[in-house]
């Protein structure tokens, strides 16, 4: 399983030759089209609050609420997709679904987060609390996922042969989570992040 | 399309939505350039903590753009 993709944003990926010795690059891309994405950075890690208290909002309020902007915001676009809202545990989850969403996830779901970025800033100020989101398109999260288990599975195993340690792109901390409870679940294999963000990335390391 | 986005957005985001001006303006390389100029307290609440709400707002206002293959970008403007 060896991705070899390029990649159009400057600093995201390191050239090989510019790895350390020793040390293979991956690069997972994954389509947005065709796969899915779990980068839920923004209802993992606290953000400060715009204008608000400190009082988190209850999640039905928060889920309504979600589903009135993302509607809203989708007809301004011009964009034709079905709007659902659900409660999960004690977080709000808002649903996209249609036709040709593409372009609404972007590569590597990063359309997909500022859409959820932005519906979270519009709700916690309406009321004015702090607020637990998550928003997706087309199932595109779950399915991400799901790849990236896969993948990380794949590159501990491929490292612990090896011997060798392996690089990934970059990606935010909650994929980074991902991937290193997936690395943990392969024997002989350990994973650590090393850089900056946004471009901080897993490694992963045969033992 | 675009700048029905940022209509829609507005009353959600800043006090003065009613003060909000959008001006398009296309630039030599055919990028569509909204300038949006607000009221001065309204300024910070479009722009957001460290540039979270406008790069939000660039990135989804890129991918209305994308459905009709022109390029866009988004100025707040004085």
């Amino acid at each position: 399983m060896t991705h070899d993709f390029p990649s159009d944003d400057p600093g995201a990926s390191l050239s090989p030759q510019e790895a350390p010795p020793g040390r293979h690059i991956e690069e997972l891309d994954v389509d947005a089209a065709e796969l899915g994405d779990e980068a839920d950075t923004a209802a993992v890690v606290p953000q400060p609050l715009d204008e608000g208290r400190d009082e988190p909002a209850t999640p039905q309020a928060v889920a309504t609420t979600a589903e009135e902007f993302v509607s809203g915001l989708l007809e301004a676009m011009g964009l034709e997709a079905e709007v659902t809202h659900d409660v999960q545990g004690d977080r709000a989850f808002v649903g996209v679904s249609g036709e040709d969403l593409g372009v609404l996830i972007g590569r590597r779901g990063q359309t997909l987060d500022a859409l959820q970025e932005l519906t979270r800033i519009a709700v916690q100020r309406r009321l004015r609390a702090r607020v637990r989101l998550l928003v997706d398109v087309e199932g595109y999260r779950a399915r991400r996922r799901e790849s990236l288990i896969e993948y990380a599975t794949s590159m501990a195993r491929r490292a612990k042969t090896r011997g060798t340690e392996i690089e990934l792109e970059p990606m935010n901390a909650y994929e980074r989570k991902i991937v290193h409870d997936a690395v943990a679940g392969v024997e002989g294999a350990a994973s650590f992040s090393e850089g900056d963000e946004p471009n901080r990335k897993v490694i992963v390391r045969g033992e | 399309m675009t700048t029905a986005l940022i209509e829609f957005v507005a009353p959600w985001l800043v006090d003065h939505p009613d003060e909000l001006t959008i001006e398009e303006v296309e630039d030599e390389r055919g990028t569509l350039v909204l300038e949006l100029s607000l009221h001065p307290d309204d300024m910070g609440k479009i722009i957001g903590r460290q540039g979270r709400t406008i790069r939000a707002l660039r990135s989804l206002a890129r991918a209305a753009g994308q459905r009709q293959d022109h390029n866009i970008m988004i100025e707040v403007v004085d």
